[in-house]
């Protein structure tokens, strides 16, 4: 009897030090496998943050060139915040709030002086880029602009010759479709996530979205721009409910701001990019201003007085980009045509160019 | 006498195979290990971009500069050595000299006439010296100008296997005047 | 006799799983010592990395460049641009700093004659650096029509790991 009872705790006691040191090792090697997995994502994160912090680098330098990036299946998160920009007027260093992050690592890249152009999501596995020059009246930087592929860009035919000239420009590799306004309703999502609409001196109010656009997808994620170009005027909308509703405007200077406010999700981040480019721009008009001052202490007389910077526009293009403002974008339109026809006026009389 | 084989006998086989199992497994892991060190690329991204682009930049910043020998570039110079050398343009030689110590090198003789081919040589080559001063790690170098496999200026520093080369044609009325600019790796 | 068999199994079980657990130490050991310099080389590479793209960026910067009108002349640098650079990112370092990253930006003259170099832009410095030379022409508006000489460019990323 004994030595069954023996026999019996023998036995039991087996198993439970099998089970407890095999539970020991199973959990063991899960913790490992579940560390060695976050770890790996974060790697993945940090070398596609460094991959395409090269790209965007190398793709802001070129000029008018549209590239396809593949990427790793992860989602880009776009910030810039305007409220917390600076500009020369009050600091030496100005700059903004502005990252991309990968996914949800919190792995980030900070861009306080990066002017990039982007939804606020690109998921996909393709990452489209073009850059245009902005020459205001020299060449201050690229705007660069970024989309994917779950992005629709429909610019609103209502019989404007700008629309089409604006619809022709972009790069066909991006998700464009150019609607007559009387075809607005038949549009498909077609599987996209951001719905972009572009407006030519159009009434928004009577602008019905169709149904099934507003099924497919997040209202904050279909947005308008209704562009004015004889007040030189760039209005924005977003998606409220059932009808777009106005959310500001903002005057412009040249084209490629128009496509920053295309690419934009609404008006904040755009000014926040447009307030970067605007610090770009006076540091570089310091730059062209003190060069035509040696100009003119080294100028012959019939050059010189095409170098003072009150009479050139200069001066004026120093002081008006000190901050992005309506009113500083109106000043700035007169001061750069005075810029360019005393480029010209240098160049007909044989004198260094200004720029 | 027992008809049983000894049991030990097959325990010790299998414990051998089982050491000869783990054996091979480490010998493959070696294996993989030796591969992929052997793998390894002698030149990162770094390297790879500064060795490409400085003998073509080197090469490209001489075409365009202005000279003495009457405000004429680089090219309008090799060009004209390459069509009617020693050259129809007569250039008073520049006012420093590239060997202080060379006899030739006086000051009487930092006003002489030369004609372009010897011009343009004592410029190029003053260039190059200077480039390489300023790198500070003086490099070993090959210029050559050939015409229709005739060289016409040769000037080199030092020897070299792996070179890292940047061309760039002229074009005279005698065909194209290849430059050609060889740094070493 | 049963007991001592017992014990002889437990310690040869134990045994096992000491061996077990050394075998698994030095493995991890093995394997993190490899990660570890893997890390290395991965942040070796994106330094390298950010050198290049930083050198990129100051050969085509707009406040050195040189254009005519609309047109860029690449791999050149307009002489009174420079000096003008040189005075403005002293007011600037801060701004600089995050376009360049640590950086110290000279220039020198290599024809017709060979000068020192002068410094455009200094960033926060260390004692590890990455050098990048870039031969470029050297363009002087004055006088008209102006004049191209030789430059080369010396740009010092600064690392600090």
């Amino acid at each position: 009897m004994e030595k069954r009872k023996r026999g019996a705790i023998d036995v039991s006691f087996n198993w439970i030090f099998v089970l407890i040191a095999g539970a020991a090792i199973l959990i063991f090697f899960i913790v490992l496998i579940s560390n060695q997995k976050d770890s790996a994502e974060s790697n993945m994160a940090i070398t596609i943050r460094t991959e395409l912090s090269s790209v965007f680098s190398g793709a802001s330098l070129s000029q008018d060139r549209n590239l396809e990036i593949d990427l790793p299946k992860s989602t880009l998160h776009f910030t810039c915040d305007f409220a917390t920009c600076t500009d020369f007027s009050t600091s030496n260093n100005p700059n903004c709030y502005s990252q991309y992050e990968i996914g949800e690592t919190g792995i980030n890249e900070q861009t306080p002086t990066e002017i990039l152009f982007a939804p606020f999501d690109i998921s996909g596995q393709k990452l489209f880029t073009w850059t245009l020059p902005w020459n205001v009246p020299f060449f201050v930087t690229n705007f660069l602009y970024i989309s994917g592929t779950t992005t629709k860009f429909i610019f609103v035919d209502n019989g404007q010759s700008e629309i089409l000239s604006l619809y022709n420009k972009f790069p066909e590799r991006l998700n464009k479709e150019l609607v007559p306004i009387n075809l607005i309703s038949e549009l498909q999502p077609e599987g996209n996530k951001n719905f972009k609409f572009i407006f030519v001196n159009n009434e928004i109010s009577e602008i019905d979205i169709p149904e099934q656009i507003i099924s497919s997808t997040e209202s904050y994620n279909i947005n308008a721009i209704n562009i004015k170009p004889s007040l030189k005027q760039i209005d924005f909308y977003y998606f409220d409910e059932e009808k777009l509703d106005f959310s500001g405007s903002i005057s412009y200077l040249s084209e490629p701001e128009i496509y920053g406010a295309i690419f934009s999700n609404n008006l904040d981040f755009y000014n926040c990019n447009m307030q970067k480019a605007y610090n770009r721009y006076h540091l570089i008009a310091r730059v062209i201003a003190e060069r035509s001052t040696y100009l003119y202490n080294n100028a012959d007389i019939e050059c010189k007085s095409i170098y003072s910077e009150n009479i050139n526009g200069l001066a004026a293009i120093k002081s008006a980009t000190l901050s992005f403002t309506n009113q500083n974008i109106n000043l700035l339109g007169s001061s750069i045509s005075t810029l360019g026809y005393a480029n010209q006026a240098a160049q007909e009389k044989s004198c260094p160019l200004i720029y | 006498m027992s008809n049983k084989k000894p049991n030990h006998h097959k325990k010790a086989q299998t414990e051998i195979l089982g050491l000869a199992i783990i054996v091979v497994f480490i010998a493959i892991g070696m294996l993989f290990v030796i591969k992929f060190s052997l793998n390894k690329s002698d030149e990162g991204p770094r390297e790879q971009f500064i060795n490409s682009e400085l003998a073509s930049n080197i090469l490209n910043s001489m075409i365009d500069t202005h000279t003495s020998c009457r405000n004429l570039d680089f090219s309008a110079l090799l060009k004209d050595c390459a069509e009617n050398n020693p050259g129809k343009i007569r250039c008073t030689k520049s006012s420093y000299c590239v060997n202080p110590n060379d006899s030739s090198c006086s000051i009487n003789n930092q006003n002489q006439q030369v004609y372009s081919c010897e011009f343009i040589t004592d410029e190029i080559n003053q260039t190059l010296i200077n480039f390489m001063s300023l790198m500070g790690n003086n490099r070993n170098y090959l210029f050559t100008a050939t015409l229709a496999e005739e060289e016409i200026i040769s000037l080199a520093n030092g020897e070299c296997t792996v070179w890292e080369s940047a061309y760039q044609p002229l074009p005279t009325y005698k065909g194209a005047l290849n430059l050609r600019f060889q740094m070493c790796k | 006799m049963k007991n001592k068999k017992a014990q002889m199994k437990m310690g040869e079980t134990i045994a096992v799983l000491v061996v077990f657990f050394m075998l698994l130490f030095f493995g991890l050991m093995f394997y993190s010592k490899i990660q570890s310099n893997q890390i290395k080389e991965t942040v070796q590479e994106i330094e390298e990395k950010a050198s290049i793209d930083v050198a990129q960026k100051i050969q085509f910067l707009p406040e050195l460049k040189c254009t005519s009108a609309d047109v860029t002349r690449s791999l050149c640098i307009d002489f009174l641009k420079a000096k003008s650079f040189a005075n403005i990112s002293k007011d600037n370092t801060a701004y600089y700093q995050s376009v360049f990253g640590s950086t110290k930006i000279e220039y020198a003259e290599v024809y017709p004659l060979l000068t020192n170099y002068t410094l455009l832009y200094e960033g926060p410095s260390s004692n590890n650096y990455l050098t990048t030379f870039i031969p470029v022409s050297l363009f002087n508006p004055i006088p008209y029509p102006g004049r191209y000489k030789i430059g080369l460019l010396k740009i010092k990323y600064y690392t600090f790991t």
